[in-house]
Formats: C-alpha cells, structure tokens, sequence
C-alpha cells in the first residue's frame, strides 16, 4: 500500500463541476433533465469494469499493474490514478449539477447580479464574475457530503480497476478476513472522512464573512 | 442537510385540500409526468420478473451446462455463460429476487426504525434528543458503503446479515427528517389542543403525530430503494454480501473478475445492465411518487 486512494480523489471535483455550472448558464433543458440527473445512478464500479475492458478491446490498453509512486514515475503514476479519479469524479458531477444548478438559479435572481446587469456589464461576465462565486458557496458544503461517496466508492471502484489504493487494501482484507486491517481502515476512512467535513466547515466560514466560528 | 430537513417539515405541514384515491393519483401522474409513469411501469417490470422468476428463467440459475462453457451469447445462452456454463440471462433474472428482497427489506426497516427514533426524538427533546442526535451523527460519520461492509463483515454473510447491515445505514436519515417533521408538528395547534383534553404521551405520538408523518416517510423510502440497490450490489462485489452459490447481481460482477485478467464482456455487461436499469426506475418512480405526494419538495430530497 505505497500509495493512498485521496491523491486520487482529490483533484477531480473543479473541473467537472465549473463545466456543468457553465452548462445550467447556457443550455437548461432536456439534456440536462436525462444526462446529469441519472448519472448518479449507475454504479460506479460496473462502468470502471466496462472502461477497462473497452480499454482493453479497442486499443489493447492496459494500466500498470503494479504501484509506482508520485515522485519515482509519474507516469505510470498518472496512468493508475486517472481511470478512477474520472469515474468517482463523474459520479460526484451529477450532484453538483443539480446543486449548482438550483444555487446559482436563486443567486442570478438577486438585486447585486440585477444591478451589474444594469450597469451593462456583458452576461456571461455577470454569470463568471459576480453570481458564480457566491453560487459555489452551497456547492462547496454540498462537496463534504459528496467525499463520503467518493471515500465509500473508492472500494469497489478500485477493485474493478485493480489500482493498488486503500479502497483495495480494503477489499483485500475483507476477503482474507483479515479483520484487524479492516477495522484500521475503517476507522482511517471515517477520520479522512470527518477531518475533510471539518476542513470544510472551516473553508466555507473563511469565503463567507456572513458565517462565524464561535 | 438540515435545511432540507425544515422545508420539508414546512411543506408537510400544509394540509392538503382534499383527499385523492390511488387511480386518480396513478392518473395524475400519468398526465403530469409521463417519464415517472414510463419507470413506475418497468418498475413493476422488475418486480413482476423477481416474483415470477421461476416461471421466466429458461434454465435453473445453479444449473451448470458444462458443454458451454464461457460461451459468448447463442441462441440457447441469450446472455451467453459464466465459466461453469451456468446461463446468465437466468441468473440474472434470479438475481433480481435478492436485490429487491434486500433493497425493501433494508429500507423498510431501516427507515422505520429511523422513523420511530426520530419521532420519539422530536417529541420528547431534552437530553435523550441530545443523545440521540450524537448517536445519529456518529452513525453518519461513517461513509455508507463502509459502514455497511464493516457491519456485514462483523456479523458474517447471509441475506439477513445483508438487510441489517444496510438498513442500519439507512437509520440516520430517517431520524433526521422526521424528527424535523416533528419538531414544527409538535407546536401545531391541533396538538396542543389534544394534549389540553390530557391525551397521553402515546396517544399524542401515535394518533396525532405520526400520521403527518407518512408522506415524507414513504418518500424517504423510495428514494432510499435505489441506494439500498447499489449497495447490494457492491458488497456482493467486494465479497462481504451474500455468500457465492446465490445468483446475485453484485455477485455476478464480482465472479467476472475473478475469472481472469480480461473479464467476459458479457458476464460484465448484462448483470451491470440489470442494476442500472433497476436504479433508474425506482429512483425516478420516486421522483414521480415525491411529486404527487408533495410538489414543493421537488428536487429537494
């Protein structure tokens, strides 16, 4: 276990969520309604299967078997993060799509936006500079909830692609029975899991003047 | 999330006008949302199938067919064989039986008991409402799946160990909403007003309190099925749920890969197919239920 599942599930949450964002600005409508709302509920770990076998298929691709490190061979690093960082990562977009979506439809509604507007700022500048913003707020809370799917979904995501992580040094000690790394893991998944909850709470009363920490 | 859990309580406490029957809220839905309709059908589809399994399967789902092993799909195998030429389509019809009887049965219990919690934790309020929030959040403080493999695991594999490990997960949500509920439902005057007539603490729980609470609990419900769904499936995957010879979905998913290094792509395809399918049509089934029996709640659960 050189090499633990949070590096791979951290950096996936912004790009996938600025584009949906982008998405709910331009174009709401019927392609919203069916792709971003049942994204959610297909089952992470069954596309993670049909990746690697389509990988497989088509181009005869597939990622390194063993573990490498961040820092002796980023490449085969990259190569092993990438399949389940974008699988947890897509699962997570449906939400904060919908998310996004309904906190920058109330935030465009209000006086501050009406005013830029007025003031004949360009719209889309209006959407990226002043409603945005305030609109990631509930988004970003909506996130520490979200880690607990990305934490949980990197067990059998990990499994289906065979990537040395915790989710599946987990998956190999529940199959051994090997009941004292479980219970390690668990209580190290639970701890990730609360700190990330906290570091958030803490992230949102810094952005927000309006909350303070007592 | 708990803000979610007041504007529920607040739209639970209007009142409704008046009361529809079951066919005129079929017919509601029908016409106001007919992609709900569409899933509630293949819905009931799936659950026909679970039912009727026996009668549907071409074959008997442990039966092997050691002339075709690992065969891609034929005319015989329409879904192909697993590699002791068990037939898939068969398995996964089966498959359905325990992924439903799973799904129900933990959300039913785990929202009831949720339910009740909740109840007992908004009426009464005080210390034992403290405790039990800090139980609810230490219960929350655990990611689902790993909650539930941690418990499935503890008490060993089995379809009722399955139940309660998930259900056990489901418990916090429950306790939420409807203490929330119940907390705004506590001060109505109607309550008040039972409790100056010097109706009892069970009196006033059960006869004027908890029928208020049906509506979010059978939404709560429903949108939990396609949760309990995944889970289930993705224990059987990592081998905590229930044990082999059993044809579950997860199970099937779990044994492709056990095959080798390049799975089937059919052993992979089909039961993943059946889970989506599955999830989409009781989450959106609930998206219509939620809608009739609450429009104001829309998107909000």
């Amino acid at each position: 276990m050189k090499y633990s599942a949070f590096s791979i599930t951290m950096p996936e949450w912004t790009p996938p969520e600025a584009a949906k964002n982008l998405k709910a600005i331009g174009y709401d409508g019927v392609s919203w309604r069916i792709t971003d709302q049942q994204a959610a509920d297909v089952p992470g770990f069954w596309i993670g299967m049909l990746i690697v076998l389509g990988l497989l298929f088509w181009f005869g691709y597939r990622a390194p078997l063993t573990g490498a490190s961040l820092f002796s061979d980023p490449r085969a690093n990259f190569e092993l993060i990438i399949g389940p960082a974008v699988v947890l990562g897509l699962g997570q977009a449906a939400y904060i799509a919908r998310m996004g979506r309904s906190a920058l439809l109330e935030v465009i509604r209000e006086d501050y936006v009406r005013t830029a507007r007025a003031k004949g700022l360009n719209g889309r500048l209006v959407i990226a500079w002043h409603a945005l913003p305030n609109a990631l707020l509930p988004v970003i809370t909506l996130s520490g909830v979200l880690m607990g799917l990305v934490l949980a979904g990197s067990i059998p995501v990990e499994r289906a692609f065979a990537t040395p992580g915790l989710g599946f040094a987990m998956f190999i000690a529940v199959n051994e029975r090997d009941i004292f790394v479980m219970q390690n893991l668990v209580f190290l998944y639970a701890t990730v899991f609360v700190l990330l909850n906290i570091l958030i709470d803490l992230t949102i009363a810094f952005l927000d003047p309006r909350i303070r920490l007592r | 999330m708990t803000a979610t859990a007041d504007s529920q309580a607040q739209a639970v406490l209007t009142p409704s006008t008046r009361r529809r029957g079951f066919w005129s809220g079929v017919r509601t839905v029908t016409r106001r949302a007919p992609l709900s309709a569409f899933w509630g059908i293949i819905a009931a589809l799936i659950v026909a199938m679970a039912i009727a399994a026996p009668a549907i399967a071409p074959y008997p789902p442990l039966k092997s067919d050691f002339r075709a092993m690992t065969k891609p799909p034929t005319e015989k195998h329409w879904m192909g064989t697993d590699q002791i030429g068990r037939d898939t389509l068969s398995r996964v019809i089966y498959g359905s039986r325990t992924s439903l009887t799973v799904a129900l049965g933990a959300v039913l219990f785990g929202t009831t008991v949720g339910a009740l919690w909740g109840l007992a934790c908004g009426y009464f309020g005080g210390r034992f409402d403290m405790a039990s929030q800090r139980l609810i959040e230490f219960l929350q403080s655990f990611p689902d799946l790993i909650l539930a493999m941690a418990i499935a695991m503890a008490l060993g594999g089995g379809l009722g160990t399955v139940i309660v490990a998930i259900a056990i997960t489901r418990i916090p949500f429950g306790g939420r909403v409807i203490r929330a509920v119940v907390l705004s439902l506590k001060e109505m005057q109607y309550v008040e007003a039972a409790r100056g007539i010097g109706a009892s603490h069970q009196r006033l729980m059960f006869r004027h309190i908890l029928p208020q609470c049906v509506a979010p609990y059978l939404i709560l419900a429903t949108t939990h099925l396609g949760v309990a769904i995944v889970i289930e499936a993705s224990l059987g995957f990592l081998g905590v749920g229930i044990p082999p010879p059993t044809p579950t979905w997860g199970n099937m998913l779990s044994d492709a890969l056990n095959a080798g290094l390049v799975p089937p792509w059919w052993l992979v395809l089909f039961p993943g197919v059946a889970i989506t399918l599955t999830v989409l049509a009781f989450n959106l089934l609930g998206d219509g239920i939620r809608d009739l029996l609450d429009p104001r709640l829309r998107g909000s659960v």
